[in-house]
């Protein structure tokens, strides 16, 4: 080799290796977990992973999809032994117990523009006044009603107990009201009923103030009218599998992921959806679920987490995620009367509705409280064991020693 | 010559080397034969249970290191009714559920026993149908029972009603819950029955034919021959009953879980004590209160079995 070629070479090397250097640190990557989705989902989802590579090139996302239901054993097992994502999909619940943990990362000052979301999805990250993470999709309770039994949808709770007492029928079965399925107590029970708690202008808990409001009037109201619904809706209707889609239930509580199923099972149902009744003097109310996205404190590329998580929330990405991806509602006002909808009235009365959504309690015990002490006190109340103010007061007596408020 | 010095040599030195070697190879095999078993032992039962016990002396959300509380959880678990309302509930209902599932089982397995071994065809026939239920998912047992609860669509109740007699909220009323599960309990029989119709058949048919001979009826046949000479059928059967019963979970879960956060039905009444078990490890992710709750059950059903071998007879004497 003549010394001219091994020069050439040596300074060839030394550019190359320059370079991979530098475009390794230009070029970054983060693991993503989410919910595993299945067949176009998951092709709508790569769909956006590429979409994002391409506005930022150089850096990659990793998509980890892991099934619903281990989805948070998983993470909880991938951090024990320290295995963090860089971000992750979070139920909503968990952003406070997370935070407890000291494992999330606050969202930058100033990256997100908070006045694009609907405020009660993105309330459902914030932890004593910080943003820990981004609403990615959300959901909530809404009124379906038998059309050819319910004509006059009731706006309030008076003129909902005037339509129940009018479509009871006892003789032909016909519950005016239903619960679905063993969803009267319990903790599934109690997240449908917050809803008519925000429907009443009242609230669970101030954690502000460390206030337990459950024995407050608007919140007694709110199970009283439960209680007194139960007087046009036997359990023994409500009870039976499909009881709103057999024509046996004039009206059900229930969220957005009954669409499908009654479009495609009961074709011949004459069905609509409308927003939750409010009592007279209070203002439309829902509650909320869906899923938030986080990065975590330990990652070492937050900026290129951020960035991908805000990605997610940008109109067109934020649409394709909820309706293509997760089967849920965008958190991105400024598609809430999109052309997605394509005039779809049931869709669009939910969307109406999720702008009276009320964050549940951020406390990190609030799962516990909600499946083991309000979900006992629907279910004395409703079982006729106490009146809904022994019931209620019981339970904030409870709540109150449990935190130590 | 050389011959007869080379066997001395042998049988005096080398003998003894040579075997020894044959064994150690025998054994170094034997070693190996039993290793994957011992392997599995060491990591995948004795390792979780030692951990497990240390797990229940810590408070550990399984996202930060295990804090050593020592008997915390144990006496929390006992004693907080405002932290854990419904451990000693979730007892009662488990307590309530071995009550009546086990005796039931048993007597639905036993007349299946005797019913089958009565017949003269299609012996096998039965004893396949009636084992189906055992192999079955949980999860399709579970939606099945259902709809047979239903109470405006259940075939049980339309057969109540056929009868004359009420129908009933099997799933929505508290009381009936535990009856609902035990009722799906015994129609899932099927191995009690195979093992009772395995004690029916090592019965000699002598003690029978001398019974007749000296006019023993039918029903004297049972209550002094199949009786006492199934007795350690029985006791095999009460043992691995009541550890099966006090740990019921898969019925429950897939019944009253459906909706998410639904702890056990109407009024909790259904909220078995491995129920709420897995509520605190994968809901709550109090993993060291779900530890010291398995230890809890590991020791009560020690006693009850130790009472058992104790009281229970378990020979034909």
């Amino acid at each position: 080799m003549s010394f001219k070629r091994f020069v050439g070479l040596t300074v060839l090397l030394v550019v190359g290796a320059i370079l991979t250097t530098t475009l390794a640190a230009f070029g970054a990557s983060i693991d993503f977990w989410i919910y595993e989705p299945s067949g176009p989902a998951g092709e709508a989802l790569e769909q956006l992973r590429a979409d994002f590579e391409a506005l930022s090139p150089g850096n990659t996302v990793n998509i980890i999809p892991i099934p619903k239901g281990d989805f948070n054993t998983k993470l909880n097992t991938a951090i024990a032994v320290g295995e963090v994502p860089d971000a992750s999909y979070l139920d909503q619940p968990l952003v406070a117990q997370f935070v407890e943990d000291g494992l999330l990362d606050p969202v930058p000052e100033g990256r997100i523009d908070e006045s694009i979301f609907y405020q009660g999805a993105l309330n459902t990250n914030r932890v004593e006044g910080i943003l820990y993470g981004l609403p990615l999709t959300q959901t909530c309770t809404a009124i379906y009603y038998n059309k050819d039994l319910v004509p006059d949808i009731p706006e309030t709770w008076d003129e909902l107990i005037q339509v129940a007492e009018e479509v009871y029928d006892p003789d032909k079965q016909i519950a005016a009201f239903g619960f679905s399925w063993g969803h009267y107590g319990g903790g599934w029970g109690a997240w449908l009923w917050h809803s008519f708690v925000a429907a009443s202008g009242g609230q669970l808990l101030d954690e502000e103030n460390q206030v337990v409001s459950f024995a407050e009037q608007p919140v007694i109201d709110a199970l009283q009218l439960w209680v007194d619904l139960l007087a046009y809706s036997p359990f023994e209707v409500i009870e039976s599998e499909n009881s709103f889609q057999t024509g046996h239930v004039a009206m059900m509580i229930s969220g957005p992921w009954e669409i499908g199923g009654l479009r495609e099972s009961w074709p011949d149902l004459n069905w609509g959806v409308a927003l939750i009744p409010r009592k007279a003097e209070a203002d439309f109310g829902t509650n909320i679920g869906g899923d938030n996205g986080v990065v975590y404190a330990a990652s070492e590329n937050k900026g290129l987490a951020w960035a991908w998580l805000k990605f997610l929330t940008l109109a067109e990405p934020n649409v394709v995620l909820s309706r293509d991806v997760m089967g849920n509602f965008p958190i991105n006002l400024t598609v809430a009367k999109g052309d997605w909808l394509a005039g779809d009235e049931a869709l669009g009365a939910f969307m109406e509705q999720m702008k009276y959504a009320q964050t549940r309690p951020r406390v990190k015990e609030w799962l516990k409280i909600n499946d083991e002490i309000l979900g006992a006190a629907l279910s004395e109340a409703l079982g006729g064991e106490k009146t809904p103010t022994e019931a209620l007061n019981d339970a904030a007596e409870k709540v109150k020693q449990l935190l130590g408020w | 010559m050389f011959r007869d010095t080379l066997k001395i040599v042998y049988n005096r030195y080398l003998k003894k080397i040579t075997m020894s070697s044959f064994r150690h190879g025998e054994s170094l095999i034997g070693i190996l034969f039993v290793t994957p078993v011992v392997l599995y032992f060491l990591i995948f039962l004795l390792y979780p249970v030692l951990g497990a016990l240390y797990y229940s002396f810590t408070e550990w959300n399984m996202r930060t290191r295990p804090v050593w509380v020592g008997l915390w959880n144990y006496k929390h678990l006992l004693f907080d009714r405002i932290n854990y309302p419904y451990f000693w509930h979730s007892l009662g209902v488990t307590a309530k559920y071995t009550g009546i599932a086990v005796p039931l089982s048993f007597v639905t397995a036993l007349v299946l026993a005797l019913l089958i071994n009565a017949v003269q065809r299609g012996q096998d026939f039965f004893k396949v149908a009636f084992y189906l239920p055992v192999i079955t998912a949980g999860a399709a047992v579970a939606t099945m029972w259902r709809w047979i609860y239903d109470p405006l669509y259940g075939l049980l109740n339309i057969g109540l009603k056929a009868v004359g007699l009420q129908p009933q909220r099997w799933l929505g009323e508290p009381r009936m819950i535990i009856p609902a599960l035990a009722i799906i309990s015994a129609w899932q029989c099927g191995f009690a029955m195979i093992v009772f119709l395995a004690g029916l058949a090592s019965i000699p048919s002598r003690l029978y034919e001398a019974a007749e001979i000296d006019g023993a009826g039918a029903w004297q046949k049972f209550r002094y021959i199949t009786l006492p000479m199934l007795k350690p059928t029985t006791f095999f059967l009460l043992v691995t009953g009541l550890i099966a019963a006090f740990q019921v979970f898969d019925i429950v879960y897939v019944l009253f879980r459906t909706g998410g956060g639904t702890i056990g039905g109407p009024g909790q009444a259904g909220l078995t004590y491995v129920l709420s078990l897995f509520d605190h490890a994968f809901r709550y992710y109090e993993m060291g209160i779900a530890c010291a709750m398995s230890f809890i059950l590991f020791v009560i059903i020690l006693i009850v079995t130790c009472l058992q071998f104790r009281f229970v007879p378990q020979s034909y004497e």
